[in-house]
């Protein structure tokens, strides 16, 4: 993997770029591996480059019937924070949040981490207890995390209105500083070219369309280019787990939802945070001065990447009630993305029911921030076939014994 | 998301209804209760749903809809 | 680019308008481009990137270059209209567009390939991205936040069979092929006038008449046949299911309404716009599009420069560049690359004394803005042309983005080089240029043939008259194969000029891996700016194609979402958000604000009365007071809120002992119990007190919040879970009030309002009772643990009931007692909020309410996950009674408890008081076998600190019940 730098680009232009060598091979899909993970997108390069790195399992596949980070990686809107409600979780991400200051070095690609923090705006008594639980619970995992006033918030983010007669007053704010905001392809690109480096094969436009298993153990994947095999299948396809987990024999609590989100026009610099309004809108300014935006997920399951239009107007009339100075600011580009949301809205890193079959799923509208933790903790899964602590709690089987892991900080989660 | 076909009020704006995907049920057994109770088809493809006029006539609806397009199938 | 006025201004037409601090003159409503454009401007704008100087390109909603900031925020200049006072200023540039502090960075440019801030800014370790980014981010962004907040937009829903989108050639024919007398036809059209492209070329006639005069018969006609025809109406997305969102705008430009229309067909007849041709240079000042310079000829009498030299390489532009110079604007030369154009077209445009060029392509540009442009020819030769603005013409992109909004397939036309919609999508036909029709006849055709299907499939009358038939127009769009241009050093051959993409940032991105389209867009950020990639996305297809060496429809596109064009976020909130989501009142709410409440608003967006602050009182002293009163003499609060359920029926019993997990069918008449609704997976769900009114007869009340879930439940049950029960479940919500009068003194307050309770009337009894001659319902019931009556009665009776009831009280020193209160009380009895302790986790035994749970039923809704939780009842959260070691201490709800510090957390504090009655601090807790902890004692971890407490039982005052019993 030759370095990426500022004197690489001064060396290249004299020979105007030609080069720049290819970020990642593009091979086609050998017959035996020992394991595959499907799904190119952040968490299975991930889990890729962290099982080549970590666990020295280089002779793996990542195979995608799209491209890489083509799926809920390249729609999402960014937010990495750790100001979860419960410990298991505040702890993990507590984690995540380190792996991602170090991510571009480690990768040798800039992945634009932008450490900016993150208010969320209080505006319900059931929402200011939830905070206050959290704001214990971050205290006790090392992580910074205020419950500060309105004008606090106001002050780190110019465009809110307190003023007026608001439907629903800001009762108060957290300012969360270690949150912070990354460019979601580049963090496909940076773990692919670097898992590419040591010898994983990343193969797109390739879909699976088995599991296939023998007794109690899996054999390998059907692929559109054929029968691969290998002890050990990840999937790490969010909202497509349930139709691939079934051809193995496995039904999952997950349930796939479009989650649909938004970009303005580029502006010159006027939000330096991500600002939540927990089940209404989030927003933050991408580098290139877009405002991204979302909301809550669609109320009725899809696997249609496509959102409701009702949804962006709610969306859109929380945003304007909150930023009023933000109408006159044109939507530019609206999606969706598929998203799986678990039923106890925690995700599963865990073994499937059938042996060599891994699960990493139900992350509904927070996976991006888990990539570097969550694909470090699948890799160590499938390399030991056995979880590490830090998600030990995210096992399958905590639905069997009927202790769920409820957590309500999602965007999109329920109840 | 498509009108929903309600028999008694015709074809409804989905903000209408509250849609239960193909969770719901209930369970009488100890046997396959954490599917029961946990488990998701989740089908890609047509999907029998339940789905409640709340704001209409306040019938639940038994539909059919193929999940990979959200038309209703008959 | 000297552009001028082909038509001189009228005095009365002519308005002032400032741009980028110049004063200039303006016809009244044409486009600030236009206005531009006559007044001489060639440098408009400054490119995203590098800051490159640029010009006009397009025109109306096609143009990538010129973003201007107004008051009313950041529009196109060619949207923009001119009126008096008009403002504006060219976006991303200081002080001017046409000098530009930042013009230096198009220096750097071959140190910014594609994608070059992923491999740099990031120094050692990664670490140092954080000083780069603000540079970075104040260098991106085009225009500033307006500052001033956007009028209202209103909103329209509507209906209609067809809906026809565009209102050119085909979208006409599309219409009037639908019988209108017998439908519901809107066709909207972006344009002040129906006509589309006809508008621009005067020497087109469809059935015996100038084009143009046809298309305004042709709507009048369809307006007086009830055709609902609007202009300045974008549709700016499809959805599933027929919804198209469109922006109409007013005669200034502005956003006037928001249409949501449903329709059982859609006609898309959206037309097509040109592609420019890639090549060096290609996007100085001065080079446009060839059907922009036709559009601001023809509609608006403005010459876009002295002497054009069109270069193009299809038959279409023949005719545009004829139409062009009969105009009056000057064109000289049309250069083609193709070997053979059509010689009859040849021949048409040497007779309007343009000379042509076949086998000339371009190369580069002379002079910013535009002096000439270099040429090579067939023969290698190189020549330049002298002009000041070359004309473009690179065949057609076919505004195909509403087919693909809602998931419309797309296939690859060689001929045209471009995509077209693969046939009808979800109830709507593609007509015309946007579906490939080359010539006028074509769309014509087409337009009369998508009407037809559309209307049969709405299922309205079909109009069995021919198609109008064109003259003129044959000219086909269809573009030679053109090898694209390289980049020559500094010289950029531009794909995509709103991104400021070039033909070898395409190429860099290609070789670099990122093969698929879509990684193409996203690592070079072609398509992705403002225009959204309608100018350059064919060109940035052929150069991926190109260089895998397969065809473009194997490329693919990306996907086309919404919106069609930018649009305001105020176009699309829901203004007025107090009706949006109203809040809830109950008929006691005016007196509670009257009285000087504070008010809250909680659980289902009820008002309700906080505490009811004295002259001078602070909070904590009003709560006490309202406390005291209750426990000592006499309170009362509204608890109308209440969820409250009539079930009626011979099966109603059977029905509630499913439903619930207490049995209710052994209760007599006039009597209630404290039950429970669980979730099937065995987590409480709702609490409430059941009354039996008769055999047949329950009234049934819920937690306020879970009013409408429990309705949910309850029909889900009856008609899902158990549709042989004859039984019917009413909502009364909102027709009884609830009035509560608690404290020792309660049962005199009542007996002086002369309400006369029964001789017998135990707790939780229910009585039919006369109030002021008034039949109502009293239960003995409560949430204060003190003697205490529920008062049901009309909605309507109640504001005359709280008052008598207050008059009486007077003796017994009674207050009004709000949910501050209230809160306080009932952590005194220990009673469990949901929301606060039925967090949506626990189950009935977790919170110690197994008394209201009677398992030995044979079936209910959680019976079977209740069962498994009993068999593994370790490690559960229990909830418990917390003492603080320091009486006085308030534990803050929330805190975390551990077993000793260090330990990880075991729980948290749900709900915490100061209790007067007590004299001492209390709260409550969940924690994981908190139960078995009794007597110990553990840890909090606070926001700040820690602090120490007791583990008790969750019941502190009066815990044996007498006094809500006595």
């Amino acid at each position: 993997m030759r370095g990426y730098s500022i004197w690489a680009l001064a060396r290249n232009a004299l020979t105007g770029h030609a080069g720049w060598p290819r970020a990642w091979r593009s091979p086609r899909p050998r017959e035996r591996y020992e394991a595959v993970i499907v799904g190119a997108g952040g968490h299975g390069l991930a889990t890729a480059y962290y099982l080549a790195r970590r666990h020295g399992m280089r002779n793996v596949l990542v195979v995608d019937k799209g491209w890489i980070g083509g799926g809920n990686t390249g729609r999402n809107t960014v937010t990495i924070r750790a100001n979860y409600l419960r410990e298991e979780s505040i702890r993990f991400h507590a984690e995540g949040l380190r792996m991602w200051r170090e991510m571009s070095g480690e990768l040798g690609f800039n992945v634009m981490f932008s450490e900016r923090g993150q208010i969320d705006l209080i505006q319900t008594w059931a929402k200011l207890r939830d905070v206050k639980r959290r704001q214990v619970l971050m205290r006790l995992a090392g992580v910074p995390f205020e419950i500060v006033s309105p004008e606090a918030a106001k002050a780190r983010v110019p465009i809110l209105d307190l003023d007026g007669a608001k439907r629903f007053p800001v009762l108060a704010a957290t300012w969360h500083p270690s949150a912070g905001v990354a460019r979601h392809d580049a963090v496909a690109w940076g773990y692919a070219r670097a898992a590419d480096a040591l010898g994983v094969d990343i193969v797109q436009g390739c879909e699976v369309t088995a599991v296939r298993r023998e007794g109690g153990r899996v054999t390998g994947v059907e692929t559109a280019m054929g029968f691969v095999v290998a002890p050990k299948v990840a999937l790490a396809v969010s909202a497509h787990a349930s139709v691939l987990a079934q051809t193995a024999g496995v039904r999952l609590p997950i349930e796939t939802v479009p989650l649909q989100a938004f970009v303005s026009e580029p502006l010159k610099p006027m939000l330096d945070c991500v600002v939540n309004c927990p089940g209404q809108v989030y927003l933050s300014q991408s580098d290139k001065g877009e405002l991204v935006i979302g909301g809550g997920a669609d109320g009725v399951p899809s696997y249609v990447q496509r959102g409701d239009f009702a949804t962006i107007e709610r969306v859109v009339t929380s945003l304007a009630e909150l930023f009023p100075v933000l109408g006159r600011v044109r939507m530019l580009r609206q999606w969706a993305g598929a998203i799986d949301l678990c039923y106890d809205t925690s995700p599963i890193v865990s073994k499937a029911p059938v042996d060599g079959l891994y699960l990493d799923v139900g992350w509904g509208s927070g996976g991006f921030k888990a990539i570097p933790a969550g694909g470090a903790a699948f890799a160590a899964l499938i390399a030991n076939d056995m979880p590490g602590p830090e998600v030990a709690p995210f096992a399958l089987d905590r639905f069997a014994t009927g202790r769920p892991l409820y957590e309500t900080a999602g965007a999109s989660n329920r109840d | 998301m498509r009108l929903v076909p309600c028999p008694d009020c015709g074809p409804r704006e989905p903000g209408e209804f509250v849609c239960l995907g193909d969770s719901g049920g209930h369970p009488v057994g100890e046997d396959g209760l954490a599917e029961a109770l946990y488990g998701r088809a989740n089908a890609k493809g047509p999907v029998e749903e339940l789905w409640w006029h709340k704001f209409g006539c306040r019938r639940w609806l038994k539909l059919r809809r193929n999940s990979a397009t959200n038309e209703f199938v008959p | 680019m000297s552009g001028y006025r082909l038509l001189p201004l009228v005095p009365d037409d002519t308005v002032e308008i400032d741009f980028d601090g110049m004063r200039l003159s303006a016809r009244r409503g044409e486009p600030l481009a236009a206005s531009l454009i006559a007044n001489g401007l060639s440098t408009v704008a400054r490119s995203f990137k590098y800051h490159r100087p640029r010009g006009i390109v397009g025109f109306g909603s096609w143009e990538p270059n010129a973003v201007v900031e107004t008051p009313d925020g950041i529009e196109l200049a060619t949207n923009v209209r001119a009126f008096d006072g008009l403002n504006a200023r060219a976006a991303n540039c200081w002080p001017s567009a046409r000098f530009d502090a930042k013009s230096f960075l198009g220096t750097f440019s071959a140190l910014m390939p594609a994608g070059f801030y992923y491999k740099t800014f990031r120094g050692p370790g990664g670490r140092l991205w954080p000083l780069f980014e603000p540079m970075i981010r104040k260098a991106a962004g085009i225009g500033r936040l307006p500052d001033r907040p956007a009028a209202e937009t209103p909103k329209r829903n509507a209906h209609c069979d067809v809906l026809v989108i565009g209102a050119g050639a085909a979208g006409l024919a599309a219409a009037r092929a639908v019988a209108s007398n017998a439908s519901r036809i809107i066709l909207l059209d972006e344009g002040e006038a129906p006509g589309g492209r006809l508008l621009d070329r005067p020497d087109l006639r469809i059935d015996g008449v100038d084009g143009r005069e046809w298309a305004r018969l042709c709507a009048k006609s369809l307006a007086a046949n009830g055709v609902r025809v609007l202009a300045r109406t974008t549709a700016i997305g499809r959805y599933d299911g027929g919804l198209v969102v469109a922006l109409e705008r007013s005669p200034e430009g502005r956003p006037a309404r928001l249409w949501k229309i449903r329709a059982k067909s859609i006609v898309l007849a959206t037309g097509a716009i040109e592609r420019p041709l890639v090549f060096p240079d290609n996007d100085r000042p001065g080079a446009m599009l060839l059907t922009a310079a036709l559009a601001f000829a023809v509609r608006h009498g403005v010459a876009v420069g002295r002497e054009v030299v069109a270069v193009a390489d299809n038959d279409a532009a023949y005719d545009d560049a004829v139409a062009l110079a009969m105009a009056g604007v000057a064109v000289r030369h049309i250069v083609d690359p193709r070997v053979v154009p059509d010689p009859e077209l040849v021949a048409k445009a040497r007779a309007a004394g343009i000379e042509c060029h076949a086998e000339f392509t371009p190369t580069g540009i002379v002079g910013s803005p535009v002096r000439g442009v270099r040429l090579v020819g067939g023969d290698s030769r190189s020549r330049t042309l002298d002009c000041d603005v070359v004309a473009m013409s690179g065949g057609t992109t076919p505004l195909v983005h509403l087919h693909s909004h809602s998931g419309g397939r797309l296939r690859h036309v060689g001929k045209l080089r471009a995509f077209v919609p693969d046939g009808p999508h979800d109830g709507a036909w593609s007509a015309g240029a946007c579906n490939g029709a080359a010539s006028l006849d074509e769309v014509l055709r087409d337009g009369s043939a998508a009407g037809r299907e559309a209307a049969r499939a709405a299922g309205c009358r079909v109009d069995s008259t021919a198609p109008p038939r064109a003259e003129g127009g044959d000219a086909r769009a269809e573009p030679g194969s053109e090898p694209l241009a390289a980049d020559v050093a500094h010289r950029k051959a531009f794909v995509d000029f709103a991104a400021d993409v070039t033909i070898d940032d395409l190429r860099l991105a290609a070789r670099e891996g990122y093969e698929s389209v879509e990684l193409l867009k996203r690592y070079t950020t072609t398509g992705m700016a403002i225009d959204q990639g309608r100018m350059g996305n064919l060109a940035a297809i052929e150069a991926l194609a190109q260089a895998k060496r397969v065809a473009p429809g194997l490329v693919g596109t990306t996907t086309y979402r919404p919106p069609f064009v930018p649009v305001p976020f105020s176009t699309i909130a829901d203004t007025n958000g107090t009706l949006l989501r109203p809040s809830r009142a109950t008929t006691l709410t005016a007196w509670h604000e009257a009285a000087g409440a504070v008010m809250y608003e909680a659980g289902a967006h009820w008002r309700r009365p906080g505490y009811y602050p004295q002259a001078g009182d602070t909070m904590e002293a009003a709560v006490r007071r309202e406390c005291r009163a209750v426990r000592q003499m006499a309170g009362m609060y509204d608890s109308s809120p209440l969820g409250k359920f009539e079930v009626v029926g011979p099966d109603a019993a059977t029905f509630l002992d499913f439903v619930y997990a207490t049995r209710l069918s052994d209760l007599a008449p006039g009597r209630g119990r404290y039950a429970l609704q669980l979730h099937e997976d065995g987590r409480l769900f709702d609490d409430g007190i059941v009354f039996r009114t008769a055999m047949d007869r329950y009234f049934v009340t819920t937690t306020t919040g879970n009013a409408d879930a429990c309705h949910q439940r309850f029909e889900y049950c009856r008609q899902i879970l158990r549709p042989e029960l004859r039984v019917g479940v009413l909502n009364v919500t909102e027709q009884w009030a609830d009035i509560v009068v608690c404290g020792p003194r309660a049962r005199a307050v009542l007996a002086d309002t002369g309400l006369s309770l029964p001789e017998r009337f135990p707790f939780l009894g229910l009585a039919a009772c006369s109030f002021a001659g008034l039949p109502v319902q009293v239960a003995r019931a409560g949430f204060t643990g003190e003697l205490s009556f529920e008062i049901f009665l009309p909605a309507s009776a109640a504001p005359q009931a709280w008052r008598d009831l207050l008059e009486a009280g007077r003796r017994h020193a009674i207050a009004p007692v709000g949910s501050e209160a209230n809160h306080v009380l009932r952590i005194e009895k220990g009673f469990i909020s949901v929301g606060h302790e039925a967090d949506g986790i626990c189950g009935p035994d977790d919170l110690g309410l197994s008394f209201a749970v009677h398992a030995d039923k044979p079936d209910f809704v959680g019976r079977q996950a209740l069962l498994r939780d009993r068999a593994s009842p370790s490690g559960r959260p229990q909830l418990v009674g917390l003492m603080a070691r320091d009486p006085q201490f308030v534990l803050p709800e929330g805190s975390a408890v551990l077993r000793a510090q260090g330990d990880r957390t075991r729980g948290f504090v749900t709900a915490s008081c100061w209790s007067d009655a007590l004299g001492r601090s209390l709260a409550m807790a969940l924690i994981e076998d908190g139960r078995s902890l009794t007597g110990s004692d553990v840890t909090l971890a606070l926001a700040d600190g820690t602090a120490g407490a007791q583990v008790v039982p969750p019941s502190f005052y009066d815990p044996k019940g007498e006094r809500q019993r006595g």
